[in-house]
C-alpha cells in the first residue's frame, strides 16, 4: 500500500545516495578546504548532515537517545557531546579536526538507517503530532518535521557539490 | 517569452558557457514565474491519493514514479536552494 512515506524514503535514499557519491575519492586537503575564510568546508558539512539525521530521527521524534551519544560515536570521532553544528562560528568550523571521512560516513550510515525505520513507523495520523525539539525551544509537526529534513539535507548536498566543484572543476 | 529563454530550456545538461550566456533576467519575473509554478504544483500534490503515488510514468527512458517525483523535486530544488545561500554567503559573508 502506498502511503506519504515511500515520497519521504525515496527522497531520504536520493539526497544519503547522492551524498555519498559526491564525496567520493576526495582527499583530506579537499575535504577540508574552505572557499573563503567564513565558509564551511566538506567535511563540517558532512558531518553536521549526519548530526542532523541522528537528532531529528532518534532524538526530536522518537524521544529517544541520539546514536552520538548511545553508541559512543562522538567519543569515536574524538568529538564534544554536545557538538551538533548548528550556529557554529567561523573558527569552529576552521579548527575542525580532521576525522576520516570513512568514519563519519559510518555513523551517517547508522543514522540515516534509524532516519528510515523512524519512517517506517510513522502513522498517517502522526503526521498531525507535534513534538517538542528542546534544542530548538519549540513544538513542532511531525509533517512539517519530514519536509524539513528533506530540504534541509538537501541543500546541504548541494552545497557540498558546489564546493567539490570549485575545486575540480565541472566533472570532476 | 518574457524571460528572452527558450522554451525547450530547463538548465539540464547545460555547460558552463550557456550559464555564461543566459540572458539578463529580471530576477522578479523569475519569482513571478517561480510562484506561478509553485501554485501549480500545490494544485497538482493536492489532488494525488495514496494508491495514485504508485502510478508509473516513463521519462528518459526510465520508469519513475508519483512518490519519486515528488521526493525528487523536494530533493533537487533544496540543493539549489543550498547552492544559493552558499554564493550568497560568500559574496556577502556570514550574516550578509
Amino acid at each position: 500500500m502506498a502511503s506519504f512515506r515511500d515520497p519521504i524514503k525515496s527522497g531520504l535514499n536520493e539526497y544519503y545516495g547522492k551524498l555519498k557519491q559526491t564525496v567520493k575519492g576526495l582527499t583530506p586537503e579537499e575535504l577540508l578546504w574552505q572557499p573563503g575564510p567564513e565558509s564551511n568546508h566538506i567535511l563540517w558539512t558532512v558531518w553536521h548532515m549526519a548530526r542532523v539525521s541522528d537528532r531529528w530521527a532518534n532524538s526530536t521524534v522518537l524521544g529517544g537517545e541520539e546514536l552520538w551519544t548511545r553508541d559512543d560515536w562522538a567519543k569515536r570521532l574524538g568529538m564534544p557531546v554536545d557538538r551538533y553544528g548548528r550556529g557554529e562560528t567561523p573558527e569552529q568550523v576552521r579548527d575542525f579536526p580532521s576525522v576520516e571521512i570513512g568514519l563519519v560516513l559510518q555513523y551517517f550510515d547508522e543514522a540515516h538507517a534509524s532516519m528510515l525505520a523512524m519512517v517506517d513507523a510513522l502513522e498517517q495520523a502522526d503526521l498531525d503530532r507535534d513534538v517538542f525539539a528542546a534544542y530548538r525551544n519549540e513544538s513542532l509537526n511531525i509533517g512539517w518535521i519530514l519536509g524539513h529534513i528533506l530540504a534541509e539535507e538537501s541543500q546541504h548536498l548541494g552545497q557540498v557539490a558546489y564546493i567539490r566543484g570549485i575545486q575540480r572543476g565541472f566533472n570532476g | 517569452m518574457k524571460t528572452g529563454i527558450e522554451f525547450e530550456s530547463s538548465g539540464y545538461g547545460q555547460s558552463p558557457d550557456d550559464v555564461r550566456s543566459l540572458p539578463g533576467v529580471n530576477i522578479a519575473d523569475l519569482v513571478q514565474y517561480f510562484d506561478d509554478v509553485r501554485a501549480a504544483s500545490f494544485r497538482v500534490v493536492d489532488g494525488i491519493s495514496d494508491d495514485e503515488l504508485a502510478t508509473v510514468f516513463t521519462r528518459r527512458d526510465r520508469s519513475i514514479t508519483w512518490s519519486w517525483i515528488l521526493g525528487h523535486v523536494l530533493v533537487e530544488e533544496s540543493q539549489h536552494l543550498g547552492q544559493v545561500a552558499f554564493i550568497r554567503g560568500m559574496i556577502r559573508g556570514l550574516g550578509g
